[in-house]
């Protein structure tokens, strides 16, 4: 770097000058030539003194500086009331933020969009979760998006949006996942000829991610990507959401391989009472299982055999063996009993619900494993499972599946799991038990056996409709554990955040 | 000040000493811990079930926002003033109680008798009748602390002329250590302007790219008032006034409050907290509306007991400031209680980057020590030549703008990219954005609390 001679000067010292610097800046001459080098360190101060005036006095602006490229355009919907901004400006600093998505709808309902100021925040905390994404969007306004689309972590917040047609081509990787959703919804054969046309340049993330998208909402149109390419992709999410899509596609040539593979290992023995499914492990690895998305090398632990037909059960759907045995979901359940590889079964099972459940039978699947005496050990939780069957449920579905856990110390855990895992309200009368359930843990000696998280989630999932009981009969507790007061303040936020968006405050 | 409405939880927020008394006080912002809640135009009160056996007595007077509460926490204002505060703003149905309880008029009225007193006390002063004071023991105070001023800028001359002699590259000057005992040798000297000064000149010393150009500055200026302050007698009543001031001799209110007053209706256009040498410095920044002056209130508090000044940017405050005396003074005092508008009245008329520049050339062309300047811009943001973020007005003349990435995102947000009104800082090298307008509401950019 070239530095000028005064600069030197500051830099080594004036024990080191051999001449008076030369003047940094024509600007300076006169004052520079009034300066006595004899008493150097005084004259060498002065100067920076002078720099220092010079250089604040000559700033200039600097003129050839970019503006926006493109100003974010007119905004249409009105902003939300100052009210409902504040809540919102809290729950984004952390403060009940389960209250979130409710307030997301409720602006959305009402036709009103998020104060630009609090845009960046809202951007930054729906940016990591999805539900919070979609509830988002209706509400970010011209410039929520507008700033969205500026940085790459906020863009994931318009995959859910409308895009141009010209997306998929041109589009960053959250236009066209957008792209690909909106065009999958009504001409599903343009977008599954799209899709295969850009899938052997994807890489592997976008493949991971289309995949995704597919496996939300399976289609014929899809089976030929699926079984040809992405079923044997080198990534395992790739192949796993393959295998979740094409559960759901019976017409699928590997559908019927799937059939065809259980149908030679699993049977049924025995006559009226003493029926019971039997399995018949494979022998050999087939190395055309392979293109099935099928693994060879088993887990530790595993035995390899089992594990091969536990892969092949899990490709099944569960509907596909009661039409098999012609018997209702919970009477086949009951004929999984004796055989020595009855758990490899089920776990088929469960692998198969956890990736694609069916409404026609999940219900009484949730019911038999509640019953089970013992969780198979290579499984995932009953914690992770049963959300998953809830998914596909009805809220009175729900509440009877939640109803069949019983009410002892060692199942409250699986109780309170279900009911803040997922993302359903309660109807009344369950809210209602629920409420019971939570009071009687709040006041459990000499620990409340629930704490503040689940308390928060509690308040989230009761219909606001018992929201008023839950606060009188908390307020009449002889005293408040930290989570009922928890839970109390959540509720009482929820009722302020509905309030907030009425129009006129109740007296 | 006047109120007319009830404060908004803006104004709330502004108003609280810290983070953990804001979030008790929002806590508290429910109907059902208060025993009884009431209000009318000008107060608001109630009894807060505390941990005690009797409710606490909360009281909160409109005009001035000022509260009283019979809790025993030295927090000023307490949770139980912030916490009907909020419920008044946002549930004002929930303040019932419409008759004043005794308790409330007995603290009404003496409030009252209080004020006057002290206007009273306020007046007598100016007009010299106060108390008599020892002259003698005065002039001998004073003697002795110029004394010791004088000590220490002769040291620091000394210091500073060492510092020329080897040169800033070669001295460690960024560690702590090479300065610590500088500061702490001024502070002693009770040259407290002069402690500051170097504190800044340390940071530049640490600082990153053009960390010599930024050392030389501050060290040229530091230099430029040491000679200024030995001369100081040849000088005129403002110069001299403004040496002193800058070498940490402080004024008496008094001595402020009887300069001439400038009347006008003042815009807040920036206010900041934030902790320094365990103080908490509030700082407002205002304009005179028909003026166009451009006065700071700096406020300073101990940390354990913080009192800051509550109004938040976009507000218009009428009433009388006294400037300290210097060469075109900043900082001011009110003279009496301002009033705050009850509509806000809307923002100045915005300035160009050219008449900043301008106005701050001239300015240092008067007092060479003031490099911060506040100004009011209409500008939008954008990226400059070497691609890092800057303000740009409609001449197209741009500066950069110092901040982080989230300040940048909220200034994004707020301004669509579009034409708005920023209040800034200007140093002369960068624009410090302190808030912003979003339609008619204004939007801080700088912390308004002290979170711990």
């Amino acid at each position: 770097m070239n530095r000028d001679p005064f600069t030197i000067l500051t830099l080594l010292g004036t024990e080191r000058m051999t001449a008076p610097p030369t003047v940094p800046h024509p600007v300076l001459t006169e004052a520079w030539a009034g300066l006595d080098w004899t008493a150097r360190e005084t004259a060498a101060l002065s100067a920076m003194a002078l720099v220092a005036a010079a250089r604040g006095a000559g700033a200039m602006g600097v003129s050839d500086s970019k503006p926006e490229a493109e100003p974010a355009p007119v905004e249409i919907l009105p902003s939300c009331s100052s009210g409902a901004a504040a809540l919102l400006r809290r729950m984004l600093a952390g403060e009940h933020a389960i209250v979130l998505v409710e307030w997301l709808a409720l602006a959305a309902a009402h036709g009103c969009r998020v104060r630009f100021r609090d845009l960046p925040a809202l951007l930054r905390v729906v940016a990591r979760d999805q539900a919070l994404r979609i509830a988002a969007l209706p509400v970010l306004g011209e410039r929520g998006v507008w700033l969205a689309r500026r940085t790459d972590e906020w863009r994931r917040v318009l995959e859910t949006a409308r895009v141009e047609d010209g997306a998929w081509e041109t589009g960053e990787l959250s236009e066209r996942i957008a792209w690909l959703r909106q065009i999958r919804a009504h001409d599903p054969a343009r977008a599954a000829e799209s899709l295969a046309k850009a899938w052997p340049g994807a890489s592997g993330e976008e493949r991971e991610r289309f995949a995704g998208v597919v496996a939300e909402a399976p289609t014929p149109h899809d089976v030929a990507l699926l079984e040809g390419e992405a079923l044997k992709d080198r990534r395992r999410e790739v192949r796993l959401a393959a295998r979740a899509s094409l559960l759901r596609l019976p017409e699928a040539k590997f559908s019927e391989r799937a059939r065809a593979q259980v149908a030679a290992m699993a049977g049924a023995e025995g006559m009226l009472m003493m029926r019971r499914l039997t399995l018949r492990l494979p022998e050999t690895f087939d190395a055309a299982w392979k293109a099935n998305g099928i693994e060879e090398k088993p887990p530790a632990g595993t035995g390899p055999r089992a594990f091969w037909a536990r892969q092949w059960i899990a490709s099944v759907p569960l509907s596909a063996w009661t039409s098999r045995f012609d018997v209702s979901a919970e009477k086949l359940f009951a004929l999984n009993r004796d055989d020595e590889w009855r758990e490899t079964i089920l776990l088929g099972w469960i692998d198969a619900a956890m990736a694609a459940p069916e409404k026609g039978n999940a219900e009484a699947f949730a019911l038999h494993l509640i019953g089970l005496a013992d969780w198979p050990k290579s499984a995932p939780s009953p914690a992770e499972v049963l959300p998953r069957l809830l998914t596909v449920l009805d809220p009175e579905a729900c509440a009877r599946v939640l109803a069949a856990v019983p009410a002892t110390e060692a199942d409250e855990g699986l109780y309170f799991e279900l009911l803040f895992r997922t993302g359903f309200h309660l109807p009344d009368v369950a809210a209602r038990r629920a409420l019971e359930r939570c009071l009687a843990a709040f006041q459990a000696k000499p620990y409340p056996r629930l704490q503040s998280n689940h308390a928060r989630e509690l308040a989230r999932r009761l219909p606001l409709a018992t929201a008023g009981e839950a606060v009188r009969r908390l307020a009449a507790l002889p005293e408040l554990s930290s989570p009922a007061e928890e839970l109390l303040r959540a509720i009482e936020f929820r009722q302020q955040v509905h309030q907030a968006f009425t129009v006129s405050l109740p007296s | 000040m006047i109120v007319a409405a009830y404060p908004t939880s803006d104004q709330i927020t502004a108003l609280a000493p810290d983070a953990t008394s804001l979030k008790a006080g929002r806590e508290l912002a429910a109907p059902r811990k208060w025993a009884l809640l009431g209000g009318d135009a000008e107060t608001l009160w109630g009894l807060a079930q505390g941990s005690g056996k009797e409710p606490y007595q909360t009281r909160v007077a409109l005009d001035g926002l000022s509260t009283k509460c019979s809790c025993p926490s030295r927090k000023f204002p307490c949770k139980h003033a912030l916490g009907l505060l909020f419920i008044a703003a946002a549930t004002p149905a929930a303040l019932a109680e419409k008759n004043r309880p005794a308790w409330l008029v007995e603290w009404l009225t003496g409030r009252a008798e209080r004020q006057e007193k002290t206007k009273e006390r306020a007046e007598q002063k100016t007009a010299g009748i106060a108390a008599p004071v020892d002259e003698t023991a005065q002039a001998k105070r004073l003697e002795k602390r110029a004394g010791r001023v004088d000590e220490g800028v002769a040291l620091l001359s000394q210091w500073l002329a060492d510092l020329a002699r080897r040169g800033i590259a070669d001295s460690g000057l960024n560690a702590h250590a090479a300065w610590d005992d500088i500061i702490r040798r001024m502070v002693d000297a009770q040259a407290i302007g002069l402690a500051r000064r170097l504190r800044y000149a340390a940071e530049a010393a640490r600082g990153g790219t053009g960390w010599e150009e930024r050392l030389a500055d501050h060290l040229g200026r530091l230099h430029l008032l040491l000679v200024a302050y030995a001369r100081r007698e040849a000088c005129d009543a403002d110069l001299r006034a403004e040496l002193e001031q800058q070498i940490g001799w402080t004024l008496a209110q008094e001595q402020v409050l009887a300069g001439p007053p400038v009347n006008d209706s003042w815009f807040v256009a920036a206010r900041t907290v934030r902790e320094e040498d365990r103080l908490v410095v509030s700082n407002t920044w205002l304009q005179g509306l028909s003026t166009g002056r451009w006065a700071q209130l700096v406020r300073t508090s101990p940390l354990v007991q913080p009192a800051v000044d509550t109004w938040p940017p976009g507000r218009t405050l009428t009433g009388e400031l006294c400037f300290y005396p210097g060469i075109e003074p900043l900082r001011a005092l009110w003279r009496g209680e301002p009033q705050a508008g009850a509509a806000d009245r809307g923002a100045p008329g915005a300035e160009s980057i050219e008449d900043v520049l301008g106005r701050y050339a001239s300015g240092l062309a008067l007092n060479p020590w003031r490099t911060r300047l506040p100004a009011l811009l209409s500008a939008r943001p954008g990226t400059l030549r070497n691609g890092g973020a800057g303000l740009l007005d409609a001449s197209g003349a741009a500066l950069p703008l110092r901040t982080d990435a989230d300040t940048r995102d909220l200034v994004l947000a707020i301004t669509g990219g579009r034409e708005s009104l920023i209040s800034v800082l200007w140093d002369g090298e960068a624009l410090e954005p302190l808030a912003v307008a979003d339609g008619a509401e204004w939007v801080p950019l700088t912390r308004q609390n002290l979170e711990r």
